[in-house]
């Protein structure tokens, strides 16, 4: 009898841990099912329009069940404010942190390490091997797009429109510019203009008069439909290259306006970033004409969005 | 195989065997009760998953009916739209004379959420009229575009573009269209002649998609849309899938007919329900993952172990108490009777408890050991009784008076030189005491006791200086049985102190030996005295009737030994009648040497 007890009490015993066991594991795995991962978005605010990279990072965010929160900076765009943005949104909680970085080399170094794994760099395409960006290959973006214009160019002359603006995939953009000129030997000149608004017109109409620069790139797409004023205004044609993603910067190829653009797919950098893939990634990006831009593939990209 | 499965097997068994019938019992209960509640669980379990599924399946199945229909209806409506235009407006003008527009925008203005525009286009891509009024784009030739080459290839039909970009009119404000294009080739005509034209309604995408946005709120499972050839028309993540970064499988679903099925994609399984949409040819096609089919499947899950663990345990928990209630009365009484294997007979050492069958058997047990107690004590009273009249019979060998009278007698033969008989009488003696000892045995053939007898007789009658006469008259068939020494001698001794020694001529001592019924009768007759009645009876009944003069073994003892040996109905029996003589009978089983010898070797 005294072995039967026994029995008995360990029997009790074992069942009082295993639905304690049971119990404790349903709700730790009822937690970890009803908690979201809570990912914050950094954008710089260069007057660019970010509708196609949120619009990406928000469908990416309801697919992987991620908490997404999207913080703009203020007009003081730096690596200082972005690094305490950085911080502030772990502080608050946040698992990771998707930056489009103003300067990644510089933000990078302000990391300094920290947080490892759980920032993501979008737009800047280079790596990293502390983080992981996401970006179009901006470098051979402008370089095709260059190569592109060599091709077209029959000897006219070419200026690039670098509105002076210094952020890693601008300055990777015009690199590639710059290598398929150098590559192929055609000369190209490189205009710096910083004005805004009507001195940046002005700037730039002088210069296209006081020239023969009959191709024009534009790199910087907050200015193009200033480019597009000025060219309208001017009596020689001058043929628009642009690397843009706007709406307008669609229609403007669409108007013939443009005659080639260079489309980075924003959207597709803003899903990957936020997916949970936390990956490496290269995002392709497309050169679009007036002959190919309704076509399958293309059209989907340019016109994302049903209006 | 074979020999794995039977050593297997063996080992079990041999477990089984070292096993308590407690453990037994209970491990049996715990096992039947595991494999019931399992067979529950699974049916359970299985036919929640049927149903849940059958259910969801069911719900989903609605949702899929109900858009279908909302999709039919504005299709349907498109398509009147396409009709009214057709064949109330373009089909009663010329075109030479009148114009559409006023028509046409009445129709637009009436439909506009969920058109675009209409427009209709002569055959070789004029822009005739649209609504609303919009500049056509130069560089674009309706006749490149699908929606054209369509409507010209099959006239007789009305056909649904996929959605694209609308890509006919200028538009100032950078805005661009998703369309749905529905064209027909229609009939125009100028001054009576017939051309052939093209009726285009752009149909807004957005209506389509705010149809499949709300459904696909929900966030359990989605539904798409797809034309016949798997193009996808919407998709939740349409935007993903198109910039390559989702995949579905619209190819595949565009193969299945209405109905529901399980797939598997990207490694998870799937309900998917197809429903085809009437005049277009697209399908709506639900999607439900396998782990959204079952509501709160987690939670069930979770309850469903919770009652499985503490059903078992609370289950074995029963078993072994029950079973110990049950079983504890037979070990109790298994370890009582441990003490008889000690070799303990009492009775009231063996446990009495339990149930009608355990005290029934407990009972039996006690009534068994006094029973067995009873024997073995009948058993030593036997064996002493015997070994007792064995010693008398034995000590009878060394009576002093006998031998003293004997050896009396044979000195007497030899003063008188009567060598020959003092002989004779020694050789006698010799033999009667060699008989006797018989080399300890106590059984020994009938011829050997007769031996003895004639032995005995021979003696007592030089004693007796023959005052009597003995006569053999055995038959030569039983000499060879076997029987108990010492039993005719007695009843000889007998017959010549009480039967014939008295009697004033010579007497008659017989002796009889035959075989009757299978059994072996001895008879012992003299024609002496006699006895009455009552002296007869007091023979077998009374101890001490023994001669000091004699051998000492009186016919109790013979008759005690007899019926202690042989048992059963076989012993002495004494008739006699006063002046007439006395018959003792000794009755004894028929038993051959070589039966006997079988028998002593069986029992080594």
């Amino acid at each position: 009898m005294n072995k039967n007890r026994s029995v008995v009490i360990i029997i009790l015993v074992t069942l009082v841990f295993l639905v304690t066991v049971e119990t404790v594991w349903y709700k730790l795995a009822e937690k970890k099912r009803g908690t979201k991962e809570a990912v914050s978005m950094i954008l710089f605010d260069d007057g660019k329009n970010w509708e196609n990279l949120k619009a990406g990072a928000k469908q990416a965010a309801e697919n992987a069940n991620v908490d997404l929160s999207i913080v703009a900076m203020s007009s003081e765009n730096d690596a200082d404010q972005q690094y305490n943005l950085i911080v502030n949104e772990f502080n608050a909680g946040a698992d990771r942190v998707i930056v489009a970085a103003v300067d990644k080399d510089e933000l990078a170094a302000k990391i300094n390490g920290q947080y490892k794994g759980r920032i993501t760099f979008a737009l800047s395409s280079i790596g990293d091997k502390d983080y992981v960006t996401v970006a179009n290959d901006n470098y051979k973006m402008g370089m095709e797009l260059g190569l592109r214009v060599v091709a077209d160019a029959s000897s006219k002359e070419v200026a690039i429109l670098d509105h002076g603006i210094n952020r890693d995939y601008l300055n990777e953009r015009k690199a590639g510019l710059l290598y398929a000129f150098n590559d192929r030997g055609y000369p190209v000149e490189d205009w710096m203009i910083t004005q805004d608004g009507q001195e940046y017109c002005e700037v730039l109409k002088d210069k296209l008069v006081n020239s023969n620069v009959e191709k024009i790139i534009v790199i910087n797409e907050e200015t193009l439909s200033d480019v597009i004023r000025v060219t309208d205004s001017i009596e020689r044609i001058i043929e628009v290259y642009a690397i843009a993603n706007s709406d307008e910067a669609v229609y403007l190829l669409d108007s013939r306006k443009i005659k080639l653009l260079a489309f980075p797919d924003e959207f597709a950098i803003g899903y990957e970033a936020v997916s949970l893939d936390n990956s490496e990634k290269l995002i392709q990006y497309k050169l679009v004409d007036r002959k190919n831009m309704y076509k399958g593939e293309y059209e989907k990209v340019l016109f994302p969005f049903v209006k | 195989m074979k020999s794995k499965f039977s050593r297997f097997f063996h080992r079990i068994e041999k477990i089984y065997k070292t096993r308590s019938i407690q453990f037994i019992v209970s491990m049996a209960f715990t096992m039947v009760a595991l494999v019931s509640m399992g067979f529950m669980e699974l049916a359970t379990y299985s036919s929640y998953m049927k149903s849940s599924r059958e259910a969801a399946i069911d719900s989903n199945m609605q949702i899929v009916d109900h858009i279908s229909m909302q999709l039919n209806s504005y299709i349907r409506n498109m398509m009147s739209i396409s009709d009214s235009m057709y064949y109330n407006v373009i089909k009663d003008k010329d075109l030479t004379k009148d114009n559409l527009d006023k028509e046409m925008s009445l129709l637009y203005e009436a439909n506009k959420d969920n058109l675009i525009s209409i427009a209709c286009i002569s055959q070789d891509g004029a822009l005739i009229t649209a609504s609303p009024v919009a500049t056509r784009k130069a560089s674009v030739d309706f006749k490149t575009q699908d929606w054209f080459l369509s409507a010209e290839d099959k006239v007789e039909n009305m056909h649904f573009s996929t959605p694209h970009v609308q890509n006919m009119f200028e538009s100032s404000n950078y805005r661009y269209y998703w369309v749905v294009s529905l064209s027909r080739s229609v009939e125009l005509t100028y001054l009576g002649i017939i051309r052939r034209g093209i009726l285009l309604v752009d149909m807004n995408f957005s209506s389509i998609e705010q149809m499949f946005d709300k459904l696909n709120e929900n966030g359990s499972g989605y539904i798409y849309l797809i034309d016949s050839d798997g193009e996808i028309i919407y998709h939740p993540n349409q935007k993903a899938i198109y910039s390559g970064l989702a995949t579905e499988n619209n190819v595949v679903a565009a193969g299945y007919d209405d109905g529901d099925y399980t797939e598997t994609f990207m490694g998870s399984k799937r309900s998917v329900i197809v429903k085809t949409v009437g005049y277009t040819g697209w399908k709506i096609v639900s999607v439900i993952p396998n782990e959204n089919l079952y509501v709160n499947y987690e939670e069930l899950s979770y309850i469903t172990v919770i009652i499985f663990t503490i059903t078992i345990l609370l289950i074995l928990l029963g078993n072994i108490i029950i079973s110990g209630i049950v079983t504890d009365p037979i070990r109790r009484l298994d370890d009582s009777l441990k003490y008889l294997e000690g070799g303990s007979m009492d009775e009231e050492a063996i446990y009495f408890g339990g149930s009608h069958e355990i005290r029934h058997l407990s009972t039996t047990i006690k009534s068994m050991v006094v029973k067995m107690r009873k024997l073995m004590d009948d058993w030593l009273k036997e064996q002493e009784e015997k070994t007792k009249s064995e010693l008398d019979a034995l000590q009878s060998q060394i009576n002093p008076h006998f031998l003293y009278n004997t050896l009396d007698s044979v000195v007497w033969m030899i003063e008188s030189e009567r060598y020959k008989e003092a002989i004779a009488m020694i050789t006698s003696l010799a033999s009667l005491f060699r008989i006797s000892l018989s080399k300890g045995n106590t059984i020994i053939t009938i011829k050997d006791e007769l031996t003895h007898a004639a032995n005995y007789l021979s003696i007592q009658k030089v004693r007796f200086k023959n005052k009597f006469d003995a006569r053999f008259e055995i038959d030569p068939a039983i000499e060879d049985c076997m029987t108990i020494k010492l039993i005719i001698q007695p009843l000889i001794e007998n017959a010549i102190y009480y039967g014939v020694n008295p009697m004033d001529e010579d007497g008659l001592i017989t002796i009889r030996g035959y075989e009757k019924d299978e059994d072996i009768f001895i008879e012992v007759i003299d024609n002496g005295m006699g006895m009455p009645a009552p002296v007869v009876e007091k023979l077998l009944t009374h101890k001490k009737t023994t001669n000091s003069k004699g051998s000492g073994i009186g016919l109790w003892n013979v008759n005690q030994r007899i019926r202690l040996y042989f048992k059963g109905d076989y012993g002495l029996s004494i008739a006699s009648e006063p002046d007439e003589g006395t018959k003792v009978t000794i009755h004894l089983p028929k038993i051959t040497q070589k039966e006997y010898k079988e028998n002593q070797h069986e029992q080594e």
